[in-house]
């Protein structure tokens, strides 16, 4: 993997500084992408003169490097930058949930467990928010229900959980073979719309294509695919059922989205390993399979719809949502240790040196 | 001239730039250089805030544009801009003349 550019390098520290919402963070990068840009083409050329006067070889890639350092310089410090645009509402309300997020970091820090227990904590607050929603519809008109009814009890877990399965696979699979050694960051390359909004800086030349591999996105694929394929084919009556999916994946998804959400804003504001990561590292390192079977809890969050919604019997559901966690477990294991330490620490060498 | 002491004048330089038409923030810049004959020495990433700002306030628009195959941000004055630039101009033109007859003979 090549190193990060002086301009991919300040883009990055900008965003991890700015306090403002996605919208103006996203028009902010990119005109200082831009600017940044112009103005190193500017100094470039005026290099490429100069070198050219002396009888230099005016076409090296250090010229270009050293027109970025230059443009950069002109910039100004990213920090400064950052702390003149106005905050608004949202970079209020970024800045308290970034708050936050250190606060839980830290938290996490003295727990190895915490994040898995985290993870369920949040599924138990979804689960009791959605339970409050979903109330005045009936149950029975989801397409869940629809489907076992249809398929017999507990097809639910082979139909959707198969799904679920495979998606979790085809991102095991991308992710592994990525020279990254953290989840967050091969999660981040994997889905280079999230890397961005994380803040990892993943060299755009090492990026695959992706856009299935969107981690909510797919979710809510699946949702989609799961209701026009059984409720609106098999029962177009069932409108009452829309609703209830549409909730209960949308608040499944957003749940799903809040916890990676937390967990990550605390590595986008320190663009990189902190302490807390190194000492969860370090508690992996030396218990990998509690640390995959810890990772993998958070699992069942995906297959909550199936426990509530499945007519099979609780031990058949048990049995079955166990299956699944398993096969969450081995796909976690492929993701998370699927590195050499020889690997790992070449990694950290280079974020060390970018930093 | 420092961007410090540049500081309290950004908004009037900046709308004073766009006032021959629209402009992207690098040739915003470029332009304040030209016109100073270098003399402002400002950090070019002050620029992007102020003109964030102006145009909260309604002074300038703005909209992306593709120009030779690269996006850019362009932005322009807008009616109330125009009015601003001629009302901070007028009184930046008095103030001006006050320091200088105050100043007279000093230098």
């Amino acid at each position: 993997m090549s190193e990060p550019s002086p301009a991919v390098e300040y883009l990055a520290a900008l965003n991890a500084a700015l306090e403002v919402g996605l919208r103006s963070r996203r028009r902010i990068l990119s005109e200082v992408n831009q600017h940044l840009h112009d103005a190193a083409m500017a100094q470039w050329t005026a290099m490429v003169k100069e070198a050219e006067r002396r009888g230099e070889d005016g076409d090296s890639e250090e010229l270009w490097i050293e027109a970025q350092r230059r443009a950069v310089a002109a910039f100004g410090s990213a920090q400064e930058v950052a702390a003149s645009f106005e905050s608004g509402l949202l970079g209020a309300l970024d800045r308290r949930l970034a708050v936050t997020a250190r606060r839980i970091d830290e938290w996490m820090a003295r727990r190895p467990w915490g994040g898995g227990a985290l993870r369920i904590a949040l599924a138990l607050a979804v689960a009791l928010a959605l339970a409050a929603v979903s109330a005045p519809f009936d149950p029975s008109a989801s397409s869940a229900s629809l489907v076992e009814r249809l398929l017999g009890p507990g097809s639910l877990f082979l139909t959707y959980g198969t799904l679920w399965a495979l998606y979790r696979g085809a991102q095991a699979r991308a992710l592994r073979d990525r020279p990254e050694p953290g989840f967050r960051a091969r999660l981040s390359v994997g889905v280079p719309q999230l890397g961005r909004l994380l803040g990892v800086s993943v060299p755009e030349e090492t990026q695959p294509g992706g856009g299935f591999m969107n981690f909510y996105g797919a979710n809510l694929f699946l949702a989609s695919a799961w209701h026009f394929s059984f409720a609106l084919i098999l029962a177009p009556g069932a409108y009452g059922g829309v609703v209830l999916d549409f909730l209960f994946w949308g608040f499944l998804t957003g749940g799903m989205l809040l916890s990676i959400w937390i967990e990550e804003r605390a590595f986008r504001d320190h663009r990189g390993k902190t302490d807390a990561d190194r000492q969860r590292a370090a508690w992996r390192a030396e218990h990998p399979w509690w640390a995959v079977l810890l990772l993998s809890l958070p699992a069942p969050l995906a297959l909550l719809p199936l426990f509530v919604l499945s007519s099979a019997p609780l031990g058949a559901r048990l049995v079955l949502g166990a299956l699944f966690v398993a096969v969450a477990a081995l796909l976690t294991a492929g993701i998370r240790l699927g590195h050499s330490q020889d690997e790992r620490d070449a990694f950290e060498r280079r974020m060390a040196q970018s930093r | 001239m420092s961007g410090e002491s540049l500081k309290g004048h950004l908004d009037l330089l900046l709308l004073a730039a766009l006032r021959g038409g629209p402009a992207h923030g690098y040739a915003i810049i470029e332009e304040l250089k030209r016109r100073s004959g270098g003399t402002f020495d400002l950090r070019e990433g002050t620029i992007y805030p102020a003109l964030h700002r102006l145009e909260r306030q309604g002074l300038v628009e703005s909209q992306w544009s593709e120009a030779t195959g690269r996006r850019r941000r362009v932005y322009r004055l807008t009616r109330r801009g125009r009015r601003a630039l001629g009302e901070k101009a007028r009184a930046w033109s008095s103030f001006a003349r006050g320091m200088a007859g105050a100043l007279e003979g000093a230098t």
